[in-house]
């Protein structure tokens, strides 16, 4: 952590600016310092080691930021290519200017320090130098001469008169000091113009060495360190007596304050000079040296600011191509940070805004589609429980979509039509033709009219899986894409439901209104033949008894048919009750054992059949109106009926089926469909209402009946439901409504094939 | 743009490098180069100690070679500074020594162009003495006269104590552009050994 602050530090405006002032200021102290200060010229050298220290930590820098980008641009990672871009853009920018300046300043220096120097100045101070000595020389050698008229003047005086002699000496020649001295240094006698001199300045012994040798004098111009130029000379004091030292003299005359000062002006000019010519060189070399320092700071700082600003000018960029890669790349939560008001971050805030958006918008389409799918899932559910079949085709009369009624009502495995053009399912299941051919019509005129107002509604008749099928039709186009819906329902039931029904009425009516005429009819034929038989003669009485017989048999026939005709129009009440309908059987089969009719009945009834909630005075009904029939249908030959009781199970629904099988003739194809309706019978007499009390029955209980012909004849299939008591007795109950369940979502209904299940 | 110029320009270029290369050649040459000339150094031959009246006189003899680009430059005007270092410590057995007093001698040698003559200036007195020869100058530089150096009472009674002494040209007294080539020359890392004696009591 503390090394991402350092980094976040490091990479601050704030080091930059520090360090460059840093320099700055330590460059501007080194200049100083070259131009001779004072002040700074003791730092020089402290002040070169910290710019050099500073250039190569700028190097370091520059060096790791090089390293840096190179591996970032060979990795291709976002924004270094800008970065490098904008960096070489920097230091060419600063490095044109700055090569320029430092190539003139280069010249400048040369010329400049070069301009300083002359020959001819040169010369001149020379020259005046060379004056200034030929000036003082003459007047050093006058000097001279008058002190060695001084010392043969002291030669000749006695040790007594010394310091008296030389104060004259000294006063009359305008010397400033005279001292006589031994050759050792030890002083004989001294005269000073300043009386504070106590201890004269004695020339060194080399000096009294070379005089005494050379024995002629010794003058010398000697600047005294704050009293200007002197003159000194010193010469030997020849001994008078060979047993005496020989002594020296020295004098030392000042030389006149302007001459002084002039010769001080040549001399300090002629080495001001020669100082500038022995400096020449070396100040160039320090003049470029800070140049050059200055250049390379210069060069590097900028260098180093164009990795800065780069990367500064670069950052919001990076973090933009990052996110829009983000965004590329399916993610719209992306958030980026802000660096900066300017329009930079309004780019990013912009961008921000727009992934805002989008991942909105996202999340309606999302929204949206998952309440699209809900409405399906809702429609599938309300189509699949729909009584009615649906069936969508689109433009090219391909099968969209299919109910699971409109499977169950066309006999068709409704997933399997699904994707397939109508004709192919015609092709597939042949008696589909009709209904195909009937609603073929309604869909060429419903794509031609455009508009779709063309609703239409027809009654489709077609021999299905199951038989007969009546179906109401219903089409209309779909709007959108186009398409059509059509909508249809089985009305088998219904037709045939209604047409019993409009029978039952008729048979009430007619029984109603033919009974009441008949006992007046019968009472007045039989009171005809009581009042008027005996009162005839016998051939009359022949023709009446006969007549009458004959009105009174038919009145009882006639009444025996209104009688059944009001059986069957009659519903009464039912008394549901649980039974055991095998032992129901056992009961009627009683009345039919005693072979009178010359019958053999078979039973094969299943011991544990469940009970079965019937009326059983209406179920004893059934069962002779059934062995009536088959007793009936059999003409000769041997006659058996044979009697069936079985539990049947299909998809999780028990029934209780009974089946009545004879072993007459069969029932004839051409009515076969229409066995159960009142007045359709095969048999030469019967009322032709029994079969259709039979299905009344049936029907009052729930239950189903068909007729079918075996191979020995006819047989009649019953089944009725189970009783709820005996349902509850069922352990898997649960299981079998689970079931029961899934067959409705899936496709055939048990009751489905048969007559009546919807009745 | 312009560096372009600067490039497509080759006389421009070589003349900068004319300029640039001896410039910064000559500086990082004379920064480095370290050729000793051999017979220009310092070498303290002889000193004396006396202790008069409680405070210690130190007599030497210092041998003052000058190496021929010193001499150069002190003809041309530029003022030479000779320095004395001179040290006392109490040697310990144990601890390194202990410093007790430290004492520097500043001497100025100068060449007087109008009369030829060299001056020697005691920059701690202000005394100045003028000389004919350079030689002569030099040896009464390297002649030290009963300086006094260090009071006695200083000094514990038992204790061990050192003088050490140095000669050495001051190259900080040069002028600017001199002074970073006298840093890294040979001709002008004039410096004796140091010296050492132990003080009698």
């Amino acid at each position: 952590m503390d090394i991402a602050k350092l980094r976040r530090f490091g990479s601050g405006a704030l080091p930059v600016a520090l360090l460059s002032i840093l320099l700055l200021s330590s460059l501007f102290l080194m200049s100083a310092a070259t131009q001779n200060s004072e002040q700074f010229g003791r730092l020089y050298m402290a002040l070169l080691v910290v710019n050099l220290l500073g250039l190569i930590s700028l190097l370091v820098l520059i060096t790791s930021n090089l390293l840096r980008l190179r591996r970032q641009y060979r990795n291709r990672a976002t924004g270094s290519r800008l970065t490098v871009r904008l960096m070489l853009m920097f230091v060419l920018l600063s490095l044109a200017p700055v090569s320029l300046v430092y190539y003139f300043s280069l010249g400048f220096i040369q010329r400049g320090i070069d301009s300083w120097f002359d020959v001819r100045v040169e010369r001149t101070l020379d020259d005046a130098l060379a004056l200034s000595r030929a000036s003082l020389e003459t007047r050093s050698r006058e000097l001279m001469k008058r002190t060695e008229q001084m010392s043969s003047k002291l030669q000749l005086s006695d040790e007594a008169g010394l310091p008296q002699l030389l104060d004259e000496l000294r006063m009359s020649d305008s010397a400033s000091e005279l001292t006589l001295f031994m050759g050792g240094g030890h002083v004989v006698a001294s005269s000073s113009i300043n009386p504070a001199d106590i201890v004269p300045d004695l020339p060194d012994e080399s000096v009294i060495r070379q005089v005494r040798q050379s024995g002629s004098a010794y003058v010398t111009l000697d600047p005294m360190s704050d009293r200007g130029l002197y003159v000194r000379v010193v010469t030997q004091v020849p001994a008078t007596t060979p047993l005496l030292d020989t002594r020296f003299l020295q004098a030392l005359y000042p030389i006149s304050d302007r001459v002084s000062v002039l010769a001080n002006s040549v001399e300090s000019a002629y080495t001001q000079y020669q100082q500038l010519l022995l400096l020449r060189d070396p100040l160039k070399n320090s003049f470029i040296l800070m140049l050059s320092l200055v250049l390379l700071l210069g060069v590097l700082m900028a260098v180093w600011l164009a990795f800065f600003s780069a990367r500064r000018l670069v950052t919001p960029i990076r973090v933009l191509a990052i996110g829009t890669r983000a965004v590329a790349a399916g993610d719209y939560t992306k958030r980026l940070p802000m660096h900066s008001g300017d329009e930079l971050g309004f780019l990013v805030e912009s961008f921000n805004d727009m992934t805002l958006k989008i991942a909105h918008a996202q999340e309606d389409v999302r929204n949206s589609q998952l309440q699209a799918e809900q409405e399906r899932a809702y429609l599938w559910a309300v189509l699949a429980r729909l009584s009615s079949g649906v069936l969508t085709l689109d433009v090219n009369r391909t099968v969209y979509t299919v109910n699971v009624a409109a499977g169950h009502i066309l006999g068709v495995e409704s997933k399997a039509c699904i994707g397939y053009e109508l004709n192919e399912i015609v092709e597939r299941y042949e008696y589909l033709k009709n209904f195909a051919n009937a609603i073929t019509p309604h869909l060429a005129e419903l794509s031609s009219d455009k508009k779709g107002k063309g609703d239409w509604r027809e009654e489709v008749i077609f021999y299905g899986a199951t038989g007969r099928q009546v179906l109401t039709c219903g089409g209309a186009a779909l709007p959108g894409e186009g398409g059509y819906v059509i909508v249809f329902d089985d009305v088998t039931n219904l037709v045939q439901a209604q047409r019993d029904a409009a029978w039952g009425e008729v048979a009430r009516r007619l029984a109603h209104e033919i009974k009441n005429p008949l006992t007046p009819i019968q009472l007045s034929a039989e009171r005809l033949r009581h009042k008027y038989l005996k009162t005839m003669n016998a051939e009359d009485a022949e023709v009446l008894d006969k007549s009458t017989h004959t009105i009174v048999q038919q009145v009882e026939v006639m009444k025996e048919m209104v009688q059944a005709f009001s059986e069957y129009a009659r519903t009464p009440k039912l008394e549901l009750r649980p039974l055991a309908l095998n032992y129901l059987i056992d009961e009627v089969l009683d009345l039919y054992r005693n072979n009178r009719f010359g019958v053999t009945i078979v039973t094969d009834l299943q011991d544990d059949l469940p009970l079965v909630s019937v009326d059983s005075g209406r179920m004893r009904q059934l069962l002779h109106n059934l062995i009536k029939n088959a007793l009936e249908a059999m003409v000769d030959g041997e006659m058996k009926i044979e009697l069936v009781t079985r539990v049947f199970s299909e998809r999780g629904v028990s029934m209780v089926e009974l089946l009545v099988l004879d072993s007459g003739p069969g029932i004839p194809a051409a009515i076969l469909e229409n066995i159960f309706e009142p007045y359709v019978t095969a048999k030469p007499k019967g009322s032709g209402l029994g079969l259709a009390i039979v299905k009344k029955i049936v029907e009052e209980h729930s239950g189903v009946i068909w007729a079918e012909n075996s191979e020995h004849g006819a047989c009649m299939t019953i089944r009725l439901p189970v009783a709820q008591s005996s349902l509850d007795d069922v352990t898997d109950v649960s299981e079998a409504e689970n079931e029961m369940g899934e067959a409705v979502q899936d496709d055939v209904t048990p009751f489905k094939q048969h007559d009546g299940d919807k009745a | 743009m312009h560096l372009n110029t600067t490039v497509s320009e080759p006389g421009v270029v070589s003349r900068v490098l004319r300029l640039v290369i001896p410039g910064l050649a000559g500086v990082l040459l004379s920064l480095f180069s370290n050729v000793a000339s051999a017979e220009a150094r310092f070498d303290i031959t002889e000193v004396k100690v006396k202790l008069v009246d409680k405070v210690y006189y130190l007599n030497a003899r210092i041998n003052f070679e000058l190496s021929d680009k010193v001499m150069e430059v002190m003809h041309k005007g530029v003022p030479i500074v000779v320095v004395l270092d001179i040290e006392f410590q109490r040697s310990r057995k144990l601890l390194w020594d202990d410093d007790i007093a430290q004492l520097v001698q500043r001497y100025q040698l100068d060449y007087h162009a109008l009369t030829r003559q060299y001056l020697v200036t005691n920059l701690n007195s202000g005394s100045q003495h003028s000389f004919p020869t350079l030689e002569v100058a030099l040896a009464l530089l390297g002649t030290v006269v009963d300086l006094p150096v260090l009071d006695k009472q200083l000094l514990e009674e038992d204790g061990q104590y050192i003088g050490s002494m140095r000669a050495s040209v001051d190259v900080a007294e040069l002028p600017t552009p001199l002074r970073l080539r006298a840093y890294f020359s040979a001709d002008w890392h004039l410096s004796s050994e140091w010296y050492s004696w132990i003080l009698p009591n």
